[in-house]
Formats: C-alpha cells, structure tokens, sequence
C-alpha cells in the first residue's frame, strides 16, 4: 500500500505543478459554471442540469489528465525504472489512478460553490453574505491553501488534499446544505459524477498503456468514451429490429445510469456498472503493463 | 537445384498474389455486406446469403494461399503469450458482463429526495407484480421543436415509466413523438400530443395524466373485466362538471377530468319521479350532489336511500346559505348547520386546512387543502343504529370564526357575540354495514358529506400547492372502493423554481464564467513561477 500511495502522491504532485491540472482544472470550472449558471439565468436552482451534462464535457477532459500517465513514461524510457524498482504492475497502475482520482476529486470539491451560490440565490431578504458569499470565500481558502500546502517541497500531498476535501465538504454541509429544498439529490449528484469521472479516467489509463504516443493515448480514449456516450442513441435505433440488443446497448450507456443520480436516486445497478467497467479497465491495464515488462 | 525451385516460386508467388487479391476482395465485400445488413436491417436475406457464401469462398481463397504464414505468425504469437493475453481479456469482459448481467436483476434502490417522488407505493408493487400479462405502452411526446412547453412533461413521464418498468418486466415501454411517428399517433387517435396508450393482449387505455395515480389506475382498469362509473346528480342547480360554467361557483371540469383520468367513467342522472331507474351499486360506483341550489325531492331522497341501502356510495358537497339535505343526510347520522366558517385572521370565507385529519384513508398524504363558503356539518349525537359518522376536515380553533344563522343576503357581522369561536367540522365520513359478518360478504353504505362545494370547483384544484384535487380523487376512489388508488399518496412537487434579481446573476455570471477559471489559471501559474 505504501508502494501504491508513493506512486498516487508523486502523480498528483505533477498535477499541481504543470500546467495540463490547472488549464483541464479551469476549463473544467468554466464549463460546469455555464451549465450551472444558464439554468441559474433560466430560474431553475438545480444542479440536475449541471450533472447531466457532465458526461459530454467529462469525454473531452478526462482523456488530457489521464494521456501522459503511462504513455509518457514509455517514451521517455522510465516505465523501465518503474517496472525494475520493487513494485508491482498492479500496484504502479492503483498508484497512478489513484493519483488522478485524488485531483479529479480537487475539480469536484472545486465545485461545491454551486451549493453556496445555490443558498445565496434562495436567500430572499437582505445581502446573503453569511452563510453564501463567506462560505464562497472560505471555500476558496481552504481549496488554496490545501493545494499550495500540496505543492510545497517536503510535504505529502494526499493528506494535504484529504484534509482540504474533508474541511471543504464540513463548510458546504453547515453552510448551504440545510438552505437548498432537498439535499439528498445534491449527495447522489456529486457521488455520480465521482463514479463516472473515475470510470473514464480507468479507460483514459488503459489507453495510456497500450501506446507511448500522448496524443493516441488521448484520441483514443476520446473516441472510446464517445462511443460510450453515443450508444445510447444506438439502442433507439435497433430497438424495433431487436430489442434485446436495443436493452443491453441501453444498459451498458454511461450517460443513462447518470440519470438516476441526477435525480437523486441511488441504484447499485449503476454502481455496478460504474465500478466494474473501473476495475475491468485497470484489470486490462495492468495486463497491458505486464506485457510491456515482458516484452 | 536453381532451375527446379525457380518455376515452383514463380508458381508460389502467382498463388499468394491471387490470395492477396481475394483477401482484399474479402474485405470490401464484407464491409458492403456489414454496411447493407445495417442498412436495410436484413430485409432481403438471400442478397446476404449470396454475399455471405462469396464472401466464405474469398476467404477460404485467402487462406488457401496466407494460411501456413499465418500459422506461423499465430503460433508466434502464442508462444509471446498473445493467445494467454487475449483469454484474459476476453475472460474479463465475459466476467464483467455476467456480473452486470446479475446486477441488473437483483438490485436496490434508495430514493433521496425529500418525498420520494422516486419511489412507487406499495399498492403500484402489488399491481405491477399481479400483472399476468405485458404491458405494453407507447408513450407520445413532441420532439425539441415543443421542448419549452412538453419537456418537463416529458422528464417526468420518463421517469416515471422508467420506475414502473424497473418494478416489473411485464411492463415495457417505448417513447415516440406524434410528428416523427405522425401516422402511428393518427392510427391511435390520441386526444392530446402529451399520451400514452396501454395495452394489455386486445385491452387499451389511454392516459393523458402522468402520475403515479393516474398510471395505476389505468393499469387497475387494464387487467380489470367490468367497468363502473360516477353518476352526477342533475335537476337542483348542481355545479356544472362539464365544460365552461356560468355559475358563478365555477365548474368542476378539472376535478371531473381528473376523474377520468383514473378511468373512472362520468354520467348524468336524475332522479326525480317514481319513474326514474334506480340506480344499481353493481354497476354505479358513486353518486355526487354537487352544490345543489334547491332541496331534494322525496322520491329522489327515496331512491338515493335504496341505492345506499344496497351498498351504494353518495358523495355531497354543500354550500353555506344553500339547501342542508337535511331531510336525507338525518337518517344517515349527519347534521348540518345553517352557518359559515370564516377565517379568523384572513378575514375571509376562504380557509386553510393544514394535514386535515391524518390517518384516514381518504386524507393520507394530503398535506393542505383550501376551503371556502363552508358550513359546519357534524356527526349527529345519536347516529342510526349500524351506521358510524366521523369528521374528516376540522379548522384550527384558533383562526375560526363559526357565524350562525347565516343568510346570503345580509352583511356577516364578526364583531357579533352570538359567532362562535371554535374548531370548525367541515366535512364528515358516514359508513353503514348492511349484512352481518358470516353470512356472505358484508356489504356497507358509505357517504360523505362536505359543507363546501368551492374546494372541488376549479379555480381551487388547480391552485398550486394545495391538494384538492387529491382529495375528490381520493374521496371517489375510496367510495368506490378502489383503496389501491386511495393509499397512493400523491407527491408534492418540490419546485426548482428560483427568482433570482438581475445584480445577483450578473454576479453568479462573473463568478462562474470568470473568477474561478481565472482563480485557477492565476494559481497554476503562481506555482509554476514559484517553482522556477
């Protein structure tokens, strides 16, 4: 395990210090702030929206965090050092993922000024600076300092980012939580986007593994997940010459096990086929890992 | 030797070259053959069949030349571990599709919303697990040319049958738009664009609602033989049910098309006179009195009683100042006063009734409802042997003012000393049972009785946030003994709707579209530099 958590800490220290995190971090930030604003703008406070749409731009932005984790490491020959220091190819591949799922989790928690503003907009009478604008604030700081803390020579940074994500969740829980209608769909919202976020980054990794090329690595992951997301529109389209096909096609779309969280509903069938495509993609990783020792 | 293997390679190379030929002819002919089968979806099979007999002799022609290179090349690849590598592969993805594969059929669910608006009552389980037949449905809604109107219409639709058809898998589905499908929704003669039509071996039903209520009822009456209907009361000014209304009450159109929406059927009746048909509890689920403006006549309270009398179900709704019934609501064990309830601090005859009497069928889930004209109706202190009579909507003491002696025509007076200051009973439950146990089924009487007929008129049913209409749905269910509709509790929708001032988005706007992708841009660069 320690293996495993120097590899994830050594990955999630490069995200913060290059420049792919913060640019795939801000466009992530501006993309989900459009989708959470237009509605906002539209008189809907909700983030079903926002976490619907979450799968097309999850499919662009994935692939750029997840290209250069093992595809990088074959072309610049380290994957060697790797693969002849102590470790196992299992555990380099939960390292590296772990490490990716760590600062994904830091785009997600990024987010959780959606809640603030959320209770800022219910707010009917006077200026809402406490909880909303104060919680917007401390978020920040908190955000800040964990990945300045992060970042820092001498520190580690996964307890630096567990303690910001930890503090950032008690902020948004006193503050905003107990102000929106229902909290319950906000929960399951932001645990579908974790599931299907880490998902993608396990088909990003594998095809990191099978090329040493980034830009395969990431056209190829692109192209996977987009045909994750369109095969939904597929099963509409065979469904009157075979159904059975048309429900299988239905069942295996990432976009459509979303819906249930959105709403609000938990459902272990989509747990199941979040987690299970997560662990079929490391499995295959690892294999695609182990091959490249032998060879 | 030269001059024996130099033919014999000629030879060789004229065979692989017409190999290669058929391999690439293979190739094309299967990507045509692949682009036709999606394409026309095998509708003409023996093209296939030809294509696909061609197609094997290309291949075997391809084989016949490359087959020991690919041998070679195969076992090559074995022995690099290829073939190790692709069982594994292939061993996962079976795995994972098993494991999916039980999933999918044993799995749970929690609802988090704050009313389980996602989760079907016990009475849908019980109905979608008695069904013995499918259920097919064909849902329609207009397309993105409609979104602004329909779209919400059809989320929730969705999401609706999405939980009937997770419950069941007797229940299937299929969503259409009436102007891609034009024809089909032609065919069906659906009466709106926002339908569905239910069908069960040669039944059908039609819904035009959806809600849960709406949906099981349809699927009661689907897998149901007889079919019973409501008759309304007609000949006393009774409010209007139909249509538009001059009364200046309203109209009970929207109550009425709720009515049907849970496939009850509507009718007219009178029955003033000696000739009139009595009506027959086998075949007439209830009877309603809808406001009326004159007393009945002795022959109608006559039959009204026999209908009872053999197990029918009445339904009044009176108004304060209007005729009482008296005379017919006295031998059921109900009193009503020659009053009006008024609010207190509203100074209005318009009152709120908040959770009105829980933990009776006909008000379960039903979380206010609005009332307005009403007079007092009560349990008599000495009820008709048999019979039982309980209040079903009572005020808060505290915001009621009870006026007696109220007439239409003379100014209220709520400084007077004689107006009582007291919880209100505004509506009662009377209930007879008419055959011993043990001697066959027991049949029993049930009516109710409202003091005001504005809370089922429409300007009150489609009030937001109020139940009224849950409440005539629930009451005729239950009189009709359809309980499975009863115990559906209807869901109160919690609205995403959010008014927020023009300063307040230009803000929202800034801080989303701009500082928090700046703020992380400034940080990225602030430690890149910082590292430097």
């Amino acid at each position: 395990m320690k293996a495993v958590l120097t590899i994830a800490e050594r990955e999630i220290r490069s995200y913060f210090t290059s420049p792919v995190g913060f640019v795939v971090l801000a466009g992530f930030l501006l993309i989900t702030g459009f989708f959470f604003y237009v509605p906002l703008a539209l008189e809907h406070g909700t983030l079903r929206p926002m976490v619907q749409n979450t799968t097309v731009y999850l499919t662009f932005l994935l692939p750029a965090l997840t290209m250069r984790l093992l595809a990088e490491e074959k072309k610049t020959g380290t994957i060697e050092i790797l693969m002849t220091s102590p470790v196992t190819e299992a555990q380099a591949v939960l390292g590296k993922f772990l490490g990716v799922c760590a600062f994904y989790v830091v785009m997600l928690v990024a987010t959780l000024q959606f809640p603030l503003v959320l209770s800022v907009a219910r707010a009917t009478s006077g200026t809402p600076i406490f909880p909303g604008y104060v919680g917007i604030i401390i978020l920040v700081g908190t955000l800040t300092t964990a990945v300045m803390a992060a970042v820092t020579p001498g520190n580690r940074p996964l307890p630096w980012v567990a303690a910001g994500f930890a503090l950032a969740l008690v902020i948004v829980t006193i503050l905003a939580i107990g102000k929106l209608p229902e909290s319950g769909p906000v929960i399951t919202g932001y645990l579908g986007l974790f599931l299907l976020g880490a998902s993608f980054l396990a088909v990003g990794l594998l095809c990191s593994a099978l090329t040493r090329n980034q830009i395969v690595a990431y056209v190829v992951g692109l192209v996977l997940l987009l045909g994750m997301l369109i095969v939904d529109w597929m099963s509409d389209w065979v469904r009157r010459s075979v159904p059975w096909i048309a429900e299988v096609i239905s069942y295996i779309s990432v976009r459509q096990h979303l819906e249930n969280f959105a709403k609000g509903v938990i459902d272990t069938r989509d747990i199941f086929l979040y987690v299970s495509l997560m662990v079929l993609c490391l499995a295959l990783t690892v294999r695609a890992v182990a091959t490249t020792r032998w060879k | 030797m030269a001059d024996r293997t130099a033919p014999q390679t000629r030879e060789r190379d004229v065979d692989l070259l017409f190999s290669y030929i058929a391999g690439w002819a293979a190739l094309v002919l299967a990507i045509l053959l692949i682009h036709r089968i999606i394409s026309v979806w095998m509708v003409n099979e023996r093209w296939v069949l030809r294509g696909a007999i061609i197609l094997l002799a290309l291949v075997a022609t391809w084989l016949w030349g490359y087959g020991p290179r690919l041998g070679a090349g195969s076992w090559d690849w074995v022995r690099r571990g290829g073939l190790n590598a692709a069982l594994v592969v292939v061993a996962l993805l079976v795995g994972a599709g098993m494991l999916n594969w039980i999933a999918a059929r044993r799995h749970w669910e929690w609802d988090l919303t704050k009313n389980k608006r996602y989760t079907l009552s016990d009475r849908t389980r019980q109905v979608l697990n008695g069904l013995r037949q499918d259920v097919k449905v064909t849902a329609f809604f207009p397309g993105r040319q409609f979104r602004s109107t329909s779209g919400l219409v059809r989320e929730q639709a969705q999401d609706l049958l999405k939980q009937y058809a997770s419950a069941s898998p007797r229940f299937k589905f299929q969503l259409k738009d009436p102007f891609v499908d034009a024809i089909e929704f032609q065919q069906l003669g659906l009466k709106q664009l926002d339908a569905a039509v239910l069908e069960m071996g040669d039944k059908r039903q039609d819904v035009l609602e959806f809600t849960e209520k709406a949906l099981t009822g349809t699927l009661i009456k689907l897998t149901r033989d007889t079919k019973r209907k409501i008759l309304f009361l007609t000949g006393h000014g009774e409010l209007p049910y139909e249509g538009m209304s001059t009364d200046p009450r309203g109209s009970l159109s929207t109550a009425v098309s709720r009515l049907r929406e849970v496939q009850w059927t509507i009718d007219p009746v009178s029955l003033y006179g000696k000739q009139a048909p009595a009506p027959d509890p086998a075949e007439v689920a209830a009877i309603i009195i809808a406001g009326p403006r004159r007393e009945l006549d002795q022959s109608e309270i006559k039959h009204l009683n026999e209908y009872l009398n053999k197990g029918g179900r009445v339904l009044v709704t009176l108004d304060a100042g209007g005729p009482s019934l008296q005379a017919f609501l006295k031998d059921w064990g109900v009193e009503v006063g020659n009053d009006l309830v008024f609010d207190r601090f509203e100074r209005s005859p318009l009152f709120v009734v908040e959770q009105p009497e829980q933990g009776k069928d006909l008000t379960r889930g039903i979380a206010r409802t609005l009332h307005g004209r009403a007079r007092t109706v009560t349990p008599a202190s000495q009820p008709p042997s048999g019979a039982t009579v309980t209040p079903l909507i009572k005020t808060e003491q505290e915001r009621t003012i009870i006026i007696p002696n109220f007439d239409p025509h003379k100014p209220v007076s709520l400084a007077s000393p004689a107006n009582k200051n007291e919880s209100a009973t505004v509506a009662v439950v009377a209930e007879k049972t008419l055959s011993a146990p043990g001697k066959g089924e027991a049949k029993s009487a049930r009516l109710v009785v409202f003091g005001d007929s504005l809370f089922a008129t429409d300007q009150l049913v489609n009030f937001p946030t109020f139940f009224n209409g849950d409440l005539v749905t629930n009451t005729l269910n239950w009189l009709g003994e359809e309980e499975a509709l009863v115990s559906i509790e209807p869901k109160e929708e919690v609205s995403d709707q959010i008014f927020v001032a023009d300063e307040k988005l230009r803000l929202f706007a800034a801080l989303h579209l701009l500082d928090f992708p700046l703020l992380a841009i400034g940080l990225g660069i602030f430690i890149y530099l910082r590292r430097r």
